[in-house]
């Protein structure tokens, strides 16, 4: 009986599609480099991708084809050595295409296994933002912004290079350093992105996140019925219509609330999130309108609340806004929980607004997906300096 | 004598923002890209067609991200059909509603089918829109 | 790293290696094949072969026509003529999709049309589940298509260049199938080694119609409509053809042995653990992996168990297959399909391995298992729990014949 290893690279879709199929194919053919044969694929539940909406991709690698066998012909893997990261917001949890309720980030790493999250934040933050884990497992911290490219647009930041050097550090009895750098150079056919593996091999380093640590609510889930608890002829049930809303201050009632799906909410698709002025908002209504997931519930008094359940963080709302600064996407690591803005404007309306301000000055660049035409080609300028010597 | 029964509701144009309805049709929970016009699309044709609506949608994104894996984001009745096959579906619900309640076998009421086929041409909202009673 | 589809690594012996899905191994057999026009519908997951096709055109590696039909339909009736006028085709489709075709499918075989076609197993519509299920390409089972399951990357490849050597075969002229498992081999990436084009070409004749093509130069009516004066005769000519197939199968898996070096043993059947079993269960495509590993873990146990997986289903080896089967206490048959209303309620591959059984002195019990439908993984405990029924049913233990796994209940 050899050893069977598996990774797991998780992702916002399409926007990391091809960044997570390369890491992917990058792990196996590196531990090819080694004798060790593997397989690699995407969670088949997860396609067809949906912009941002989170994805799995796998790489399975064992010292010999017999064990290999163990960890064929499946969705996914039971468990897994090493789980990556590519965007920070993930580690809040991930709600996919291939999965009821909620998956904690950290779901299938074994014990005193490895989470690589690509962030600029520190690892406090981020701890605080995945859930508790019964055993302790290591994070680790790639330095960087999330790599976000399209679908037929690749953004060769080196990310991908960056984290086989980390796994190689690691997880050592999968890989070494210099098998994924021939792997690299096969590829590329230069020493650049090797470069990099190597920099990033040097420079990994983790923390151990003990059970106590982390975000204790318990993620939702679903249990499927069974087969003569369903109704006949593959008919479900409706969402109901939605009702009025009450003012918790004044329980003044009106507005409209529309009832949501219980079975997706997709709040995890989010990497930023609209905070809304309601003190400037002009009640034109197109934010409301314009919403592709009617997640503005109106209010008795006719202002517009993004429910956080609901939002993916599209910024549609954003683009449509005729007022400066009332609806502005701001960064989603920033926040601990999907409450309400309204409520918490119709509390403490001074409170609120210093509230907002500061997370529209501290926001950081970041981007929520393929925001406008020639986004690239600017930074490509930026991309192309060579990065400042480390501040050791 | 021959008589022409019409069975489709009366839609009053919808004139300026203040007098959109509030209440949703096709709400949220749909699996669709962040931003999709499609999705946006069925909530306003929803919208507009009004509660006594049958929808009818064909194989794509509005059948395959709207009600993925036995879930669903529609309030008003909704029922996926063949690719391609969202004019004959909307037809055969057409027929047969008008055909059930001239013949006194359903109650008669106005309603509405409309078809949202992948893409979301043209549903059948839009010539009721431009028709004076 | 921003790779190609198709990663080779050179200078690794005779034949290349890549890491590529069972559905990019079939693309690049196509290529192989230097195949003339090849037309794509969109459909997941038989749709992937559509991406690496377009790819390598693009690339300048593969010179082919590749036309996008409007739908199904079109997509076969286009190969079916081009194949008529004499170019080598390839097809492909799944689920509903396939079903879309079923006019075209019906009469390919009829007009004696050797294409090649990938079926990317998906289950049907309703409700359009994107994961395996075996019904689509087993609804063409009574015309005239062969029918080959794989289970590997590998297999798909090396399958594909055979299904070109026997189809294109004079004394056949049947089209082929080769189905591929929807998510575990289409979208599956794992190593493949690419025979060399010298290979290739020594294995695979030029596509000749011979007296059959439609050409000025060759002034025939083909398929003139008839009565029944004419049917039986021209269905037996078909029917002659497909029982020429079996022979043609293991004269090209010969041949393929001797150039490329690698072996299949029996072309329609492989055979694992099976010289000492009790029971053996019988299956197609890649739930092979799962049952495998279950069965190595079982006979760690003492359990002698074994597995055949069928790879050819038209022609269905019945002689043979009842040969193998008659020296076990009890068969189960796991379907990936469902056959309702079929006797016992059972699936499809079980119905025919009774069918075949029949023909055998000993009638050891079948029990049918239908399991991993649309999708749904075929377990270490799924496989271990049928073959305690298996055994139940050795011991004399009346069985119902029919159970589905794996569902909630």
């Amino acid at each position: 009986m050899g050893r069977l290893f598996a990774v797991e690279i998780v992702y916002r879709g399409i926007f990391q599609k091809t960044l997570a199929k390369n890491i992917s194919r990058a792990i196996v053919l590196a531990a090819h480099e080694e004798g060790k044969p593997g397989i690699s694929f995407g969670r088949y539940g997860d396609s067809p991708e949906r912009n941002g909406i989170p994805a799995k991709a796998f790489a399975i690698v064992a010292t010999d084809n017999l064990t290999l066998e163990e960890g064929m012909a499946k969705y996914e893997p039971k468990e897994v050595d090493i789980t990556i990261a590519v965007d920070d917001t993930l580690c809040k949890g991930v709600e996919s295409w291939a999965w009821y309720g909620l998956q904690p980030i950290n779901r299938l790493l074994k014990p005193n296994s490895s989470l690589i999250v690509t962030s600029r934040e520190e690892p406090e933050t981020l701890i605080a933002m995945c859930h508790r884990k019964e055993y302790p497992y290591n994070l680790a911290i790639l330095k960087g912004i999330p790599s976000f490219s399209g679908l037929w647009v690749y953004k060769d930041d080196h990310t991908d290079a960056r984290i086989l050097g980390a796994i190689a550090k690691l997880l050592p009895e999968l890989f070494s350093l210099e098998s994924v750098q021939n792997v690299i150079k096969k590829d590329t056919g230069g020493e650049l992105k090797a470069v990099s593996a190597a920099r990033s091999y040097e420079r990994i380093s983790t923390v151990t996140v003990p059970p106590s640590q982390g975000n204790p609510e318990i993620p939702y889930k679903f249990d499927m019925p069974k087969w003569h608890e369903m109704r006949d002829g593959i008919t479900i049930p409706n969402i109901a219509p939605g009702h009025k809303m009450t003012d918790p201050q004044t329980q003044a009632v009106g507005g409209f609330q529309p009832a949501r799906n219980p079975t997706f909410k997709k709040f995890t698709t989010r990497t930023m999130r609209p905070i809304l002025n309601f003190d400037t908002c002009i009640k034109c209504t197109l934010c409301w309108l314009q919403c592709p997931d009617s997640c503005f519930d109106v209010t008795p008094e006719g202002l517009y609340d993004a429910n956080m359940e609901a939002c993916c963080g599209c910024g549609v709302c954003e683009a449509v806004c005729p007022v400066k600064d009332c609806v502005t996407m701001v960064n989603e690591v920033e926040f601990h929980d999907n409450s309400s803005q309204w409520e918490m404007w119709r509390k403490d309306q001074p409170g609120y607004l210093a509230f907002l301000n500061s997370k529209i000055e501290n926001r950081p660049e970041r981007s929520h997906g393929f925001r406008y035409r020639g986004q690239y080609q600017e930074q490509i300028a930026e991309m192309s300096k060579p990065a400042p010597p480390p501040a050791d | 004598m021959a008589t022409i029964d019409v069975t489709l509701p009366k839609l009053d144009p919808i004139k300026g923002q203040k007098s959109i309805p509030l209440e949703e049709f096709f709400t949220s929970g749909h699996r669709t890209c962040q931003g999709c016009e499609s999705a946006l699309v069925m909530k306003m044709m929803a919208k507009a067609a009004g509660p006594r609506t049958i929808v009818l949608g064909s194989t794509g994104c509005m059948y395959v991200a709207n009600t993925t894996y036995y879930s669903t984001s529609w309030v008003i009745p909704w029922m996926h059909t063949q690719l391609g096959s969202s004019g004959s579906a909307a037809l055969g619900t057409a027929a047969a509603l008008k055909s059930l309640m001239r013949k006194g076998k359903m109650k008669r009421s106005r309603l509405t089918s409309s078809r949202s086929a992948a893409t979301a041409a043209a549903p059948t909202w839009a010539s009721q829109l431009s028709r004076r009673p | 790293m921003a790779a190609p589809s198709v990663t080779i690594e050179r200078g690794k012996g005779p034949e290349e290696i890549a890491l590529i899905t069972g559905s990019e191994a079939i693309a690049v057999a196509c290529k192989l094949a230097d195949v003339d026009v090849i037309t794509g519908y969109p459909i997941r997951p038989y749709d992937t072969v559509m991406q690496y096709i377009a790819k390598l055109i693009a690339d300048g590696d593969f010179d082919c026509e590749y036309i996008i039909a409007e739908s199904e339909h079109s997509q076969f009736e286009i190969v079916k003529h081009a194949s008529v006028v004499g170019a080598r085709v390839f097809c492909g489709s799944s689920g509903v999709g396939w079903m879309y075709a079923f006019e075209a499918l019906t009469v390919t075989p009829a007009l004696r049309v050797p294409m090649i076609a990938m079926v990317g197993n998906r289950a049907l519509d309703d409700p359009g589940a994107f994961g395996v299920e075996h019904n689509d390409a087993l609804a063409v089972r009574d015309l005239g298509w062969q029918l080959v399951w794989v289970d590997s990357a590998q297999e798909a490849l090396d399958t594909a260049l055979i299904a070109y050597r026997v189809a294109e075969d004079r004394r056949i002229f049947l089209p082929c199938a080769i189905s591929c498992d929807g998510a575990f081999l289409t979208h599956s990436q794992g190593l493949v080694k690419i025979p060399s084009q010298e290979k290739v070409n020594e294995f695979l004749p030029r596509y000749d119609r011979g007296d059959l093509l439609l050409h000025p130069d060759n002034p025939i009516t083909i398929a003139p409509q008839a009565n029944e004066d004419w049917l039986m005769e021209i269905r037996r000519q078909t029917a002659a053809a497909m029982e020429r197939s079996a022979g043609v199968i293991r004269e090209a898996y010969k041949d393929f042995e001797r150039i490329f070096g690698r072996s299949y043993g029996n072309p329609f059947f492989e055979e694992y653990e099976t010289e000492d079993a009790d029971v053996v269960l019988l299956g197609m495509g890649t739930l092979s992996t799962p049952v495998k590993v279950a069965i190595r873990k079982m006979r760690q146990e003492g359990k002698k168990v074994g597995f055949v997986r069928m790879r050819w289903f038209r022609p269905f080896a019945a002689e043979e297959l009842a040969k193998c089967l008659e020296r076990f206490k009890a068969v189960g048959v796991v379907d990936r399909d469902f056959s309702l209303g079929s006797p016992f309620h059972s699936g499809v591959l079980a119905t025919e391995v009774r069918a075949a059984m029949n023909s055998s002195a000993k009638h050891p019990p079948v029990i049918g298992f239908i399991c991993g439908l649309g999708g749904r993984e075929v377990l270490l405990q799924d496989v271990e729990k049928m073959t305690g029924i298996v055994y139940e049913a050795a011991a004399g233990k009346t069985q119902a014949p029919t159970q589905w796994i794996g569902v909630r209940e």
